[in-house]
């Protein structure tokens, strides 16, 4: 067994490389039968990846990358988004999703479950909101219970907390543009007969932060395999410009900034991911506690939100459940 | 359901609440007072909202986030410990009767 180290998770990114290229190309070529690569790129960091890999798997004349920001969307993640497609020889397409999310009343829905909890919230005013968790996983061990921050005009950011109702709509309402987002990679990829890549990586995807038969609506997952860490260092590997590598991961889902620590990680994912493979390979808590310099307790925490997190999400991981066939009439 | 001849009225309503509004469950709450409602599978993060909208609501205790810790919410028991805790802080006597 390799001793426990802060860098367990370091992989060989030129090996991982060409193992993922190597696994897309046959799935996607001999498996479905389709040509190419669809990818939606955000300005991230897992989706610039992905377009890097597509890329070396598919060539970039196999390769379509789709950017589909609304009026939500920070306008960096478009600039970004286009210096990627540059670095890596793709022209991209701009799909700007907002009236279609006008038309599913994705805005008012959203905004009125909000109003209930903050009532002077005025999207048109200049008020921001997004949904957050409290950030103390490791001091307190706070069970996951998420509030609305709204930042006024002014700048002045006010938390509260959400109701079962409130988050269940705006949740509903916010998954209309992963839902958009992935009909519009479809329509991509059955005019092309190609294939779309899923750019969730292993925290996302075992965690559930994905949407199902959003982002998670995909035919074939790239690094899904992969901790967030690991993806830097492909990202490295690939080339993936500087200003994506440096910017922090984002949500880019509610109108004020919202980082996914502040969301649903909880953690920064440098101590997030080194836990988590401890976990998953048993190894001791006193153990993990002494390399990571932290209280067994603050470890037990980790491994407990892990747990919780993969438990409850099972249901967005499920395929539809069926019944086998049915017993013919002997009359 | 769990039957107890000494059953408490917070418990009760615990036990009913989760049973009809988290567990959908035609058995009712088949677990015991002390089972790990996370270990369980019983709650998720929206169950944890759910119940602390139900304490709120039916016995009038204001839940903060930094109540929501899984010495207070992780079974019926530690539920109705909190229940009672926040009752005899707000009104102090022996034992505290719930909202209707």
């Amino acid at each position: 067994m390799t001793r426990f180290t802060q860098n367990i998770v370091d992989i060989d990114p030129h090996a991982e490389t060409g193992r993922i290229a190597a696994f897309l190309r046959t799935n996607v070529r001999k498996g479905m039968k389709r040509r190419g690569a669809v990818v939606g790129i955000s300005g991230g960091i897992d989706s610039a990846v992905v377009l890097g890999l597509s890329v070396r798997a598919f060539g970039p004349e196999n390769v379509t990358a789709v950017m589909m920001p609304d009026r939500d969307s920070d306008p960096l993640s478009e600039k970004l988004a286009r210096e990627l497609a540059a670095a890596f020889g793709v022209e991209p397409l701009l799909e700007d999703i907002t009236a279609a999310l006008d038309g599913f009343d994705c805005y008012r829905r959203r905004d009125s479950a909000i109003r209930r909890v903050f009532p002077e919230y005025d999207a048109d005013a200049g008020y921001k909101a997004k949904i957050v968790l409290p950030a103390d996983l490791l001091e307190s061990g706070s069970l996951n219970l998420y509030s609305v921050t709204v930042i006024a005009p002014d700048g002045k950011q006010t938390t509260v907390p959400l109701g079962p109702t409130e988050m269940l709509e705006i949740t509903a309402a916010s998954n209309l543009k992963q839902r958009s987002r992935m009909s519009v990679l479809y329509f991509h990829a059955e005019a092309r007969q190609y294939a779309v890549i899923g750019t969730s990586n292993k925290n996302e995807h075992a965690q559930g932060f994905f949407v199902k038969h959003g982002d998670g609506g995909v035919d074939i997952q790239a690094i899904a395999h992969l901790f967030k860490t690991q993806v830097y260092q492909l990202a490295r590997h690939l080339g993936v410009p500087e200003g994506i590598q440096k910017r922090t991961p984002t949500t880019d889902t509610y109108s004020a900034p919202c980082d996914q620590q502040e969301f649903f990680f909880r953690l920064p994912f440098s101590t997030l991911d080194p836990i988590w493979f401890a976990r998953e390979n048993r190894i001791p808590i006193p153990e993990v506690a002494r390399t990571m310099g932290m209280p067994e307790v603050q470890v037990q925490r980790v491994f407990d939100d892990i747990e919780g997190k993969q438990r409850t999400t099972e249901y967005l991981r499920l395929s539809p459940p069926m019944l086998d066939a049915a017993k013919p009439s002997l009359a | 359901m769990t039957t107890n001849p000494n059953d408490r009225p917070i418990e009760t309503a615990i036990r009913a609440f989760i049973a009809t509004s988290l567990l959908y469950s035609e058995e009712g709450f088949t677990f015991s007072d002390d089972a790990s409602l996370i270990r369980e599978r019983i709650i998720d993060s929206l169950g944890v909202m759910e119940l602390a909208a139900f304490l709120t609501q039916r016995f009038g205790v204001k839940v903060e986030q930094a109540d929501v810790r899984p010495e207070n919410f992780d079974s019926v028991a530690k539920l109705a410990a909190f229940v009672r805790a926040k009752l005899g802080a707000a009104h102090p006597r022996p034992e505290a009767t719930p909202l209707a």
